[in-house]
């Protein structure tokens, strides 16, 4: 059964016009399977549109938050300039719109760079190694530019390559 | 908190939340952030390197990526979370 939090921005997601876009911690947990677990989400939405939907839904609003239960939806300007996946949740016929696996790791680098917040330099080092092979470097390389985190991704980076040589010289080695 | 703005929340919420998102109270997290900051003052905010974990559970990953993600377009269209 996939996580309710996120079969609930699928439902949203059917119902508005405006699709929501999932952020933050939410994205990172769906990225790394559950790796990195959020308590809350965060979206990009018309809140206007939204509060309805998520008031039939059984959802109550408290300050910045809309609860039900576990779920706690922190809803966000719905201005967005960055790139998104339009991503099915298997199975459940729902869809849910998801900032890139690029742009969240240049938030994530955002915040190491600048706030020195450990957990979120592990998450950028994890994303740069488990999607190593299917991210758009050149897009990649240009919003880190543009968000002047390209020092920590190449940090972060030769850190990842050093550690995987690491690895593969001890695997050689239990191989001998 | 007695009184409370359109922004922010209840104590009690607040603590849920922070319950969920750090498994600590808010006032736990904040002599936790505290603590933090203390020690990354003392370690010259010297970032720590990616360690062997981080590496090891990622590396795992690309498996899990492998088997419940489809890509289209060298995009990701579909996610198994049954699979987690």
């Amino acid at each position: 059964m996939a996580d309710e939090k996120f079969l609930v921005l699928g439902k949203l997601t059917k119902a508005l016009k405006k699709k929501p876009i999932l952020v933050g911690g939410g994205a990172a947990e769906l990225y790394t399977a559950g790796h990195f677990v959020t308590g809350d989400i965060d979206i990009l939405a018309d809140r206007a549109e939204l509060q309805p939907v998520l008031e039939k839904m059984g959802f109550k609003r408290e300050g910045m938050y809309f609860i039900r239960g576990k779920v706690f939806i922190h809803v966000l300007n719905p201005y967005f300039d960055k790139r998104f996946d339009d991503i099915a949740l298997k199975g459940t016929g729902l869809t849910i719109r998801v900032i890139s696996v690029e742009d969240l790791i240049v938030d994530r680098l955002n915040a190491c760079k600048w706030w020195r917040h450990k957990a979120d330099c592990e998450q950028a080092a994890h994303l740069l190694n488990t999607f190593r092979d299917k991210l758009d470097a050149d897009y990649l390389e240009e919003r880190a530019d543009a968000e002047d985190v390209r020092d920590t991704l190449h940090e972060i980076l030769e850190q990842v390559e050093s550690q995987r040589n690491v690895s593969a010289k001890r695997v050689k080695r239990k191989g001998k | 908190m007695d009184r409370i703005t359109t922004i922010q929340v209840s104590s009690s919420t607040r603590d849920r939340l922070y319950r969920l998102k750090f498994r600590k109270t808010y006032d736990e997290y904040l002599v936790f952030l505290m603590d933090m900051y203390e020690r990354l003052e003392a370690e010259g905010g010297k970032r720590e390197r990616a360690p062997d974990k981080i590496l090891a559970m990622s590396e795992a990953m690309r498996g899990w990526v492998r088997r419940n993600m489809k890509w289209r377009n060298g995009r990701i269209s579909e996610v198994d979370l049954d699979g987690r």
